[in-house]
């Protein structure tokens, strides 16, 4: 196992259209970092969730960040919406309410997830730690 | 034409070592997408990776396309792993369609690619040049369908391009008929098909595809002649909200009419997480 694997960073806007691809580049780049499965499956549903809420609740559109940091492999999504708190484990879910299940499994699925709302737009953050 | 014989549709993201499929396209950007990704698991898996072009796609345009999607192209160029070849094996404008001859190239790349180190060969390869009023669309027909041996025996795999404004839609029917596989033409893209009582999903879906499939399966589980089982087998993404969408259609059920899903591990894991195990009628399987 080769460790501390570098990656080139994904740096890109993304709106509704990119999502497909947004998921394979991640991809590609989370198993060069050395994400295996079932894990790498995970990050990726969690990154997909954070970038659907951004383009449904941010004003159409978002930004992604990807890359490895000491920390593991962390991605920022950046939009323009005023942001969702994740709600508490266990809390229930009507019809109207997937948004808000796909960010909470998001948070299940990753090593670390944080939440900024702030004036200018929301801030998600998250983490795998890598082996 | 029976079930059996038709053609699987599957995501690019899908193609093995030793899979022949049609690709029928439309969109160059789409199509080059698409190019990427399949480039990128031969290179990943350490085969071959030949792309037979047109004149114009030179392997400088090649490389500057599939730099744009994230591949070290350049790179893959340089020790040989990636090779852009502008000549058509097989057919030349004055002497026609050589059948064999087009086979046998195949072959013989295979054993030159695995001798040179590298664990197949993967081919792209654009269809355009049979187009030409002098190819007989018959013996293209015969030649598609007739390449099976030659992927059973030598891990080759490959993409055959056909661009959908040249080829007529009767004869790219009976061109897509001749292959095993038929490619998704857009990457992320959803295939619904029904087969008697099942219903075969393949592709990806997410916040652009899930209206059909939502309409799709609403209308599936919740009308007549309801299937029994759902072929997910070749689903390669579904997201939270159209995985509880499915677990609250199954759970609408009669408790006496399940309905069978089978998956990949990954979307196993989402239906799973979106509450599958309290739905008995949710019969879920990995496969």
């Amino acid at each position: 196992m080769i460790l501390n694997r570098g990656i080139d960073p994904l740096e890109l806007p993304f709106t509704i259209g990119d999502l497909a691809r947004l998921r394979l580049q991640v991809t590609r780049r989370a198993v060069r970092a050395g994400l295996a499965e079932p894990r790498l499956s995970d990050f990726v549903l969690a990154v997909h969730e954070v970038a659907s809420n951004a383009i449904v609740h941010g004003g159409g559109k978002g930004h992604i960040l990807l890359d490895r940091t000491a920390e593991g492999l962390r991605c920022v999504i950046t939009d323009d919406g005023p942001g969702l708190v994740p709600p508490a484990a266990g809390a229930c879910f009507d019809d109207e309410a997937e948004h808000g299940r796909g960010l909470w499994l998001a948070e299940a699925l990753t090593d670390r997830l944080e939440v900024t709302a702030g004036d200018c737009g929301t801030t998600v953050t998250l983490v795998a730690l890598l082996p | 034409m029976d079930a059996s014989s038709a053609p699987r549709t599957v995501s690019v993201t899908r193609m093995n070592s030793g899979d022949h499929a049609c690709l029928g396209f439309d969109d160059e950007d789409d199509r080059w997408e698409l190019r990427a990704a399949f480039t990128d698991i031969g290179l990943a898996r350490g085969e071959q990776v030949m792309f037979f072009t047109d004149p114009e796609t030179t392997a400088d345009s090649t490389a500057e396309r599939l730099h744009a999607a994230g591949i070290c192209a350049e790179a893959a160029l340089r020790r040989g792993q990636l090779v852009v070849v502008n000549e058509v094996p097989g057919y030349d404008p004055d002497s026609g369609f050589d059948v064999a001859e087009r086979a046998q190239t195949w072959v013989t790349l295979t054993d030159q690619a695995r001798r040179q180190g590298f664990s197949g060969l993967r081919v792209i390869g654009d269809m355009g040049w049979a187009a030409a009023p002098d190819v007989d669309h018959q013996l293209l027909v015969s030649y598609e369908a007739g390449l099976a041996p030659v992927f059973a025996a030598t891990g080759f795999t490959a993409m055959c391009e056909y661009d959908r404004r040249r080829f007529g839609a009767g004869l790219l029917g009976r061109i897509r008929q001749a292959h095993p596989m038929k490619v998704l033409h857009r990457l992320g893209a959803l295939d619904i098909a029904r087969t008697g009582g099942e219903l075969r999903i393949a592709g990806d879906v997410d916040l652009r595809t899930r209206a059909e499939f939502g309409t799709a399966l609403t209308r599936a589980l919740t009308g007549p002649a309801r299937p029994t089982a759902l072929d997910l087998s070749e689903l390669c993404f579904i997201d939270v909200h159209s995985a509880a969408l499915l677990v609250r259609l199954a759970r609408a059920l009669p408790r006496d009419e399940p309905v069978a899903v089978r998956c990949r591990p990954a979307q196993h894991k989402v239906i799973r997480l979106c509450g599958a195990a309290e739905v008995p009628q949710l019969v879920l399987a990995e496969g």
